[in-house]
């Protein structure tokens, strides 16, 4: 039996819009063996409640598999699917349940300065410890010196050119990265925790700062979870800003992050930011807010833009940078956009992380979301800012297209105090994001968000190998890590 | 001859020279930027400030590598436990005269985290704060005001 039917043929808990199938901890193990066997079926997210582990595949569609932990222990699945490796410390660190036969042990986000260890465990315990001294990868060694281990070098944890807070390492030969480990935990600020016990609207406008280069996608997930839970219909005129909203977050966030890989190199882009400060500065105008925090809801979306809004945004939009003109001065600066083929990510590593989005596709792994979205197979810093400028041009169109087909009507219904668990999904900008919440008496009582950075920060680990030290800003630059998203 | 230093009129070219070097000089400052417990929001509008749209190289500042070489510390974000300790060293390792500049309403006073067990509150937590420049995020536009409030009582 595929690992697929193992997980389906788990007992259906009710979750909407797809079931939580609970398998016994004896079809979990037998489950997380039988991945090996069936590449196909993407890993994209773990974690955890007080009693059970939960993790979601992708699947031709979302297909989401729970295990009850006993004695604290559950099955890994890091041997099979190694983007699991960084879940399993995070709900080891959360909730204190431990991933048995896991490829990695050690803690992740707690340093050990918490008043409380295991803060989301049904009973925190007192920490009475001292803070600890993150403990990171030993050097490997370096075959050519002898069987000495290679130079390492430690930058952060606020480390300039580099995504932070996080303290990397990089065991080096020479001038060239042979491994790179980064550390996170130093800007995890509880968000689950917090959002535990609060009113789905209150809790929606920390999902909209869990990650804020992707606010809107965040926010949208979390509403469509709560939604899906509750069986409450949206507006049509709710989701159609939505779908606005999420694409112009997608090319704002696609200009600063082209715009940032070519400012880690000394070139200068000026037109890409002139194009997102035009956008920004249109969203606040036309919305009340440049990022568009807090817009959109549970039951809908916080604004009511008018048809003049509407223009304003669009007008932004169509001064966006698309295919240059012959001889324009914008022709004129893509002659000279040549991006190096550096920090290029092996397509069996694509493969085997299944990265979202830019990062995967330009590896050779296609967009479960997007399955005839452009596929290469380079893997280097060249192919994701080809493709990031595609999907520029894409996403442009879809929110103009949006804008003019805007149905009329309300934006915003009541919700219901109705119990139940939802998982709710949108396309952010660097892939899809998803939140899955539990409701009771009106409340959040349990909730995770998963951030496309859990499984490219393990990409970029892999690209980083045989880069320079200097050329680790740009290489980061282009996979456009935004850490906040894993640092919940 | 007599080579020695006339005293009176070495102090004298000292004075004029410290107000000549204020007033030129002292018109630059470095920005260190940390980003502590960020969502991202108020890095993503400090890096709006580098380019074409802000310049804030030409209102005189310009961006350090390293505490080392800052005048300002500009913080973004809650001050997470696990952060106490590097923002304090970073703040450690600049020289006099120096600068805490507390950005978002995070930084301020903690904002929606507060409460959190992994989180102490605003920067003022960790490290005396200067000046604050609330909002969430602020725009580049008050995040730039705020640095120039610093430059101007520096001359």
């Amino acid at each position: 039996m595929s690992a697929e039917m193992m997980i389906r043929a788990g007992e259906a808990a009710a979750c909407r819009p797809v079931p939580r199938h609970l398998l016994t901890p004896e079809a979990w193990r037998a489950m997380s063996s039988a991945l090996a066997a069936q590449p196909e079926l993407s890993f994209v997210a773990l974690w955890a409640d007080p009693v059970q582990v939960h993790a979601l595949f992708w699947c031709g569609g979302p297909l989401l598999a729970s295990v009850l932990v006993e004695a604290g222990l559950y099955a890994a699945l890091s041997a099979a699917r190694p983007g699991a490796a960084l879940f399993e410390r995070m709900v080891a660190d959360l909730w204190g349940h431990q991933a048995a036969d896991a490829r990695d042990l050690r803690p992740w986000l707690d340093h050990g300065t918490w008043p409380l260890l295991r803060p989301l465990a049904e009973r925190p315990v007192p920490n009475t410890g001292a803070p600890d001294i993150p403990e990171m990868l030993p050097a490997p060694e370096n075959p050519s010196s002898g069987g000495a281990a290679h130079d390492v070098l430690g930058f952060g944890p606020l480390p300039p050119g580099l995504p932070g807070p996080a303290h990397w390492r990089a065991a080096v030969e020479g001038n060239r990265v042979r491994q790179l480990e980064g550390r996170l935990g130093y800007g995890h600020r509880g968000v689950l925790g917090l959002m535990r016990g609060k009113s789905p609207a209150g809790a929606a406008r920390l999902a909209a700062r869990i990650d804020g280069a992707a606010t809107v996608a965040h926010a949208t997930a979390f509403a469509r979870a709560v939604e899906a839970a509750q069986q409450t219909p949206v507006p049509p005129r709710a989701l159609a800003l939505r779908g606005v909203l999420l694409a112009i977050e997608r090319v704002a966030v696609g200009l600063h992050d082209i715009h940032a890989t070519a400012e880690a190199f000394g070139l200068d882009r000026p037109a890409l930011q002139q194009a997102r400060e035009g956008l920004l500065a249109a969203c606040g105008a036309a919305l009340g807010h440049r990022l568009m925090m807090d817009l959109v809801r549970p039951g809908g979306v916080q604004a009511e833009p008018g048809a003049e809004a509407l223009g304003v945004l669009d007008a932004a939009l169509a001064a966006v940078p698309g295919e240059p003109a012959p001889r324009s001065a914008w022709w004129l600066s893509q002659q000279s956009e040549r991006w190096p083929r550096l920090g290029g990510l092996a397509v069996a590593d694509a493969l085997a992380l299944a990265p979202a989005g830019v990062v995967g596709r330009a590896a050779g792994r296609p967009d479960p979301a997007h399955p005839a979205a452009e596929v290469l197979a380079a893997g280097d810093l060249a192919a994701r800012m080809r493709l990031r400028r595609a999907a520029l041009a894409s996403d442009v169109a879809t929110a103009r297209a949006g804008l003019a087909a805007m149905p009329e009507g309300p934006v915003l219904v009541a919700l219901s105090h109705e119990a139940g668990e939802g998982l709710g999904w949108a396309e952010g900008p660097q892939g899809m994001v998803w939140h899955w919440v539990r409701l009771a008496n009106g409340t959040v009582a349990a909730s995770f968000a998963a951030d496309p950075a859990w499984l490219h920060l393990p990409a970029f680990e892999a690209a980083a190998t045989g880069a320079s030290r200097d050329e680790l800003p740009m290489v980061a630059a282009s996979f456009g890590l935004h850490l906040a998203g894993i640092d919940l | 001859m007599s080579y020695a230093l006339d005293d009176q009129a070495a102090g004298a070219l000292a004075a004029r020279l410290d107000v000549a070097g204020q007033a030129r000089l002292g018109r630059s400052l470095s920005v260190f930027p940390v980003h502590a417990g960020d969502c991202g929001g108020c890095a993503l509008e400090f890096a709006m400030l580098r380019g074409v749209a802000y310049t804030l190289s030409q209102h005189g500042f310009s961006i350090a590598e390293s505490p080392a070489a800052a005048d300002i510390l500009l913080v973004s974000g809650v001050m997470t436990r696990s952060l106490v300790l590097p923002v304090q060293l970073a703040l450690a390792g600049m020289a006099q005269p120096r600068w805490v500049v507390a950005i978002g309403d995070c930084a301020r006073d903690g904002g929606m985290f507060n409460g959190s067990a992994a989180v102490l509150g605003g920067v003022s937590t960790a490290i005396p704060v200067d000046l604050v420049v609330p909002g969430c995020p602020p725009p580049p536009g008050a995040i730039l005001a705020g640095l120039r409030t610093i430059l101007a009582a520096n001359v």
